[in-house]
């Protein structure tokens, strides 16, 4: 990765993992034994790299699926699930209905710091089995996910089980057919499934994001085949969540928000009939120990249904006072953090669990609006939280008008 | 068998700037060594401990250590600057 970034001269010394969640002291024979290397690698610069991989713009690939599907999982374009052959036709029409040129760089993509260029982006939709008018979507998501304040260099990187969600919302929900509604997080919709998987397909292939190497997940998620959802603004009982992140600013078809979350957790509640009640379950859920949130702090996001929602709303509240009422309420308490992790939790934020007592309670976010709220999906008594990786902030980016 | 031209989904290659870097020290005795802990657990153990053991081995100047809470966010710049003039560095830890 340090080569991928340009530092060739970086020397690595490895040593048998774990290195953390021991006592320190059980590391020192090891440290002993690699300090002649480490004495090596401080004089002595790595051999340049060789010259990278060449890669073709066009390839000759087999007709038949099963030969291109094994070709594809040779060139290590696969994400395991059959694709889309890109041919030039396919990617084309993708291109044209995009409005822009395919030779456009988009951006460039961590941690390879290879060039997303809108024909690439097209070639990786197009193998999601995105229909070309998905195209803008896809580039938004792209967007988004590379602004620096994403963080998509530890997000793809991390042991974590990370990944981009791509919430859509806006006109663009209704004009391209996403379901926003019952089962938004799961299968059956070639949209969400689209657009979801095409982000993630980017990621792998122009980000070179790969599994057991630069992607260091320790288990992933099924969240790294396809996350997208769309918000359900029909059965909004407030302003929207595209209104609130200011989505179509600019006139456009509507926006895009990247969230780097967790898988979704569930919040089961049929028994509750008021706020106080769904809030207490949400902020029940949201003060889980064993999420990044916990001490490296950011955002998490509220996937109401519209049943809850509404009775939410039904009882007075607005987008920011249930956004306080979670701030206030979702809590954890010191007692169930082992030492070791309490000593790391105080040296991570200072300002959450320095001066906490033994038996005190810590918020699970440090504003209210670290709490993002949208409502999405169908009819039920289940709502969602979606922890984040933590040091990552959602970005919203616009889907652009066909020019 | 019949074949199908199918587009690179790679993208373009990266840019081609290298980072300067300082060059390596030829002897470690005297050497000023930094020990930066990247924030992971056991990070300051490894590298200070690390530097420890080069400056009884190797007779290098008295490390000096520093470090950032988060190793998914970048080191601040104070830090860095702390570092400068040093002969090399050891960074830790990727687990």
């Amino acid at each position: 990765m340090a080569r991928q970034e340009g530092l060739e001269s970086l020397a690595v010394v490895t040593i048998p993992h774990p290195i953390g969640g021991v006592e320190p002291e059980r590391l020192d024979d090891m440290l002993a034994a690699a300090v002649d290397r480490v004495a090596e690698a401080l004089l002595t610069a790595p051999a340049a790299a060789a010259a990278g991989e060449h890669h073709l713009r066009v390839h000759d690939a087999p007709g038949d699926v099963l030969g291109f599907l094994s070709f594809a999982e040779e060139h290590r374009f696969s994400d395991g699930l059959p694709l889309v052959p890109p041919t030039a036709e396919l990617v084309d029409r993708a291109v044209a209905a995009s409005g822009r040129d395919g030779d456009e760089l988009v951006g460039v993509v961590t941690p390879a710091n290879r060039g997303a260029t809108v024909r690439a982006v097209a070639a990786n939709a197009v193998m999601a089995g995105c229909p070309p008018a998905l195209l803008p979507v896809v580039l938004a998501a792209v967007r988004a996910a590379l602004e620096p304040r994403f963080n998509l260099q530890a997000l793809t990187t991390t042991t974590h089980p990370v990944t981009p969600l791509v919430i859509v919302h806006g006109p663009v929900v209704d004009e391209l057919g996403f379901n926003p509604a019952a089962n938004t997080f799961g299968q059956g919709n070639r949209a969400n499934a689209g657009v979801g998987r095409a982000l993630r397909l980017v990621l792998q292939n122009i980000g070179e994001a790969r599994p057991g190497e630069t992607d260091r997940a320790t288990h992933g998620g099924p969240t790294k085949y396809a996350y997208c959802i769309a918000e359900n603004a029909a059965a909004s009982p407030w302003p929207t969540f595209h209104d609130d992140r200011g989505g179509g600013s600019r006139g456009s078809r509507g926006a895009v928000t990247v969230v780097g979350g967790e898988g979704p957790h569930n919040v089961n509640d049929h028994g509750s009939t008021s706020a106080a009640g769904i809030l207490r379950n949400v902020a029940g859920t949201m003060a889980t120990l064993g999420c990044n949130n916990v001490y490296l702090r950011g955002q998490m996001l509220l996937v109401l249904s519209p049943e809850h929602a509404e009775v939410v709303a039904r009882d007075g509240h607005d987008r920011r006072t249930v956004q306080q009422d979670l701030a206030a309420r979702a809590r954890v308490d010191v007692r169930g953090i082992s030492p070791g992790n309490l000593e790391r939790f105080r040296a991570t934020a200072p300002h959450v669990f320095g001066d906490v007592p033994a038996d005190g309670l810590v918020p699970m976010v440090d504003h209210p609006e670290d709490v993002l709220l949208l409502v999405a999906g169908g009819p039920g008594k289940h709502s969602v939280v979606v922890p984040t990786f933590g040091p990552t902030v959602a970005v919203t980016a616009d889907v652009d008008a066909v020019q | 068998m019949s074949s199908v031209q199918v587009v690179d989904p790679s993208g373009s290659e990266p840019p081609s700037a290298h980072v300067a870097t300082a060059a390596r020290p030829s002897v470690l005795a005297g050497a000023h060594i930094g020990a930066l802990d990247n924030g992971k657990p056991n990070a300051d153990h490894v590298v200070g401990r690390l530097a420890r053991y080069l400056r009884r081995r190797f007779d290098t100047q008295e490390p000096m250590a520093a470090g950032k809470a988060v190793a998914s966010q970048p080191c601040p710049d104070e830090v860095l600057v702390g570092f400068r003039g040093f002969d090399a560095a050891i960074v830790g830890v990727g687990d």
